[in-house]
């Protein structure tokens, strides 16, 4: 995006800065297993990804990451499902995260890539520390992309999120933590 | 020759499994030695699942498998025969194929260079006249196959033992069983494809655990998967208590432990009271194209088996596969307390796209490491095999004693043991024929099974 | 069998000669190439492995029986574009 002017220099350092304390915001939620706040910034048509990685010959990085519309992915849903595993969080019956986990997301390399209307899309690189009962600890790193829509009333929404981690073969046991 | 922890020089490996009593010293899930013997003795000699022939459609076509804990290819030739081949160049050992499914007309190693036609032969190794003189007899050196292949209503089976049965015997009264895992929902034979790619995911737990466990312990349900229902994940939504399976068909049916303890096969299965195929029930609340499209495939299968009696058994089959349900689901050894798993999943393979999409996502929110039912079946899986490692723990039997004793055979199920659906007696079968592999010398005393 | 001298590699073939070790994975199908032993052949599939690709002799001056039949080149083998 050129910066011809000051003005739309201010103004672009403003949602970079605000699209960045969202998704602190977001981290901080989840780190703090605030599930169902959480679960509310997500928009109610949201698409949230996280495809399979492929080892795939030069040349054929397009198969790479798994297919949302015909293929298999480590998470491929929507808003009801996402909230389904809130709900089952929240029984305190869910063996796979009962003790809780404890849990550390960071968030760096935030990337303003369009604006569009309402919608921002917005890249990123997580890394999510996962530590449980005595010394189980498993690391997911990777990047996102998410499209983040503005609501005039209740604010940012995530209306689509892509999560492309960086594993062929998934070297946790489990995957129990929201990205 | 076993060489087990000082504690248990005095017990010999039959001393450490009493299945008839159910008691299972935790030595056979943790010993290195007990373990390194199983990839010799049941990975090395027994049948095992390869892949699907919708995974390698066309001719050059190729997917990377595992067999044990080796790396294999089941590749469509040029010819379009199948072939399953270990993964690694006969020349220093490099794997000549490192990606996970494609098509190639050629497997090169990128060590050195020599290189494999789709069938195995061995066709290039550079300066082949000039430094080997035109002297190395290529046609020794292609790639290590398979002893045995089978192509099981498209599902590929292998194994590297020549000794071993066809794999029909192996299976024995399990063959109309495992064929309808394979089964189209209208009742056809060969009637699925499988989605790509494959999930494979790391679990730090003894290989039995799961391998023995899933689909042969209906005991865990109620307790693992409490907290499944209020997600109401199921196809049905919200309906049946938001169980995570679907609907149940109305028919009156029984549930049963059912196996064949001689071969350690069998796994959760349930016997309809009457001929024929139930009404169907619809299941598909969010999907209203999907009940539309399975009910027509109910009618198909329904004329199909008109007047037969049928039952229903998730495909356990010994030693490391669980058949059916939409899914395969292999747990690969990988040292004696990791389990690399693998879950493919199917669907039929007419099935319209709003069809196929629907199956595909309640599978992922249903199983898996991301799967809200799964995700605490791993936890559990995983927790066991460290508590049962210390030096006193590993004095201790585990307790197999559900049902002991209760099993008994039944006309409508012939060659089948029953049992009471909640019961040990599937992971029994499954001990008594690990048993047997562990110490027969070779398939002589295998097969025929024992006993 | 009699040990063949590997010739020494014809450099300067044509503007196309990158190097005696051509990155053959792109080689389409058609493609005539020079081989080091002197023969020029022509791509008749490519596996794109880098390694090796499948000729069909045009020219053999070793021995002109061969033109017309089939083989594979590995990379080092190929010296440049004809």
């Amino acid at each position: 995006m050129a910066i011809d002017t000051t003005q739309q220099a201010i103004e672009r350092l403003l949602l970079e800065r605000e699209i960045e304390q969202f998704l602190y915001h977001e981290a901080e939620l989840l780190d703090e297993r605030r599930f169902s706040e959480w679960i509310d910034l997500i928009a109610d048509d949201v698409h949230y990804h996280m495809p399979i990685r492929r080892n795939v010959k030069f040349g054929e990085q397009a198969r790479e990451n798994s297919d949302a519309d015909s293929e298999i992915s480590w998470f491929d849903e929507g808003k009801a499902t996402l909230a389904g595993r809130v709900r089952q969080i929240n029984t305190g019956l869910h063996w796979a995260e009962e003790p809780p986990s404890r849990v550390c997301h960071v968030v760096s390399n935030v990337q303003i890539l369009d604006v569009h209307g309402d919608e921002v899309k917005v890249k990123s690189r997580f890394l999510v520390y996962r530590n449980r009962l005595q010394d189980e600890v498993d690391l997911f790193v990777g990047k996102r992309e998410d499209i983040l829509r503005r609501d005039p009333i209740t604010g940012w929404k995530v209306a689509k999120r892509t999560i492309v981690l960086d594993q062929n073969v998934l070297l946790a046991k489990n995957i129990t933590v929201f990205f | 020759m076993v060489h087990i922890s000082r504690s248990r020089q005095d017990r010999s490996l039959r001393d450490l499994v009493d299945w008839e009593q159910g008691h299972v010293s935790r030595e056979i899930y943790v010993n290195e030695d007990i373990y390194q013997q199983e990839l010799e003795q049941i990975f090395g000699r027994a049948w095992l699942f390869v892949g699907h022939e919708s995974q390698v459609p066309n001719p050059g076509d190729f997917f990377q498998s595992r067999m044990g804990e080796e790396s294999v290819l089941l590749v469509r030739d040029r010819k379009g025969e199948l072939h399953v081949f270990l993964n690694t160049c006969r020349h220093r050992g490099m794997k000549v194929c490192r990606y996970d499914e494609g098509n190639s007309l050629l497997f090169t190693c990128p060590f050195h260079g020599w290189s494999y036609d789709t069938d195995g032969r061995l066709v290039g190794v550079p300066n082949f006249q000039t430094a080997y003189r035109g002297e190395l007899d290529k046609s020794a050196w292609g790639l290590h196959e398979v002893a045995q292949m089978s192509n099981f209503y498209g599902s590929i089976w292998a194994t590297w033992d020549p000794k071993a049965p066809s794999f029909e015997d192996f299976l024995g009264a399990f063959v109309p069983s495992l064929r309808r895992s394979f089964e189209g929902s209208d009742g056809g034979d060969n009637g699925l494809e499988f989605f790509s790619p494959v999930q494979k995911w790391r679990l730090p737990t003894n290989w039995k655990f799961p391998g023995f466990s899933f689909a042969g312990d209906h005991a865990h349900g109620a307790m693992t998967h409490r907290s499944t229902t209020v997600a109401a994940f199921g196809p049905q939504g919200e309906l049946a208590g938001g169980d995570r399976h679907g609907v149940p068909s109305r028919w009156a049916s029984t549930e049963y432990e059912m196996s064949i303890p001689a071969l350690g096969h069998g796994g959760h299965g349930r016997i309809y009271e009457q001929p024929g195929v139930g009404p169907y029930v619809e299941t598909w609340q969010t999907v209203l194209q999907a009940d539309d499209y399975y009910h027509e495939m109910r009618d198909k299968k329904a004329e199909k088996y008109a007047g037969q009696y049928l039952h229903g058994v998730s495909g356990c089959v010994f030693p490391n596969v669980i058949c059916g349900g939409s899914r395969i689901l292999l747990w690969h050894p990988h040292g004696v307390g990791v389990t690399e798993s693998w879950r493919f999943y199917t669907v039929d393979k007419g099935a319209p796209k709003p069809v196929k999409d629907a199956q595909r996502r309640y599978m992922m929110r249903y199983c898996g490491p991301g799967g809200m039912t799964e995700s605490d079946d791993m936890e559990n899986w995983n927790y066991a095999y460290p508590a049962s490692l210390g030096t006193v723990a590993r004095r201790l039997d585990y307790n197999f004693q559900n049902g002991v004793g209760h099993a008994y055979a039944d006309d409508r199920v012939p060659g089948f043991t029953l049992n009471y659906r909640i019961g040990e007696e599937n992971q029994r079968s499954r001990l008594r024929r690990w048993l047997d592999f562990m110490e027969a010398g070779s398939w002589d005393e295998l097969s025929p099974a024992k006993r | 069998m009699a040990e063949r001298r590997n010739p020494p590699p014809s450099r300067a073939v044509d503007q196309f000669s990158i190097t005696d070790s051509m990155m053959i994975q792109d080689f389409p199908e058609g493609t005539k190439i020079r081989l080091r032993a002197g023969g020029v052949a022509e791509v008749i599939g490519n596996p794109r492995d880098g390694a090796w690709i499948f000729i069909r002799y045009l020219e053999h001056p070793e021995d002109p029986s061969k033109i017309g039949s089939e083989d594979l080149a590995f990379c080092t083998d190929v010296v440049g574009l004809v």
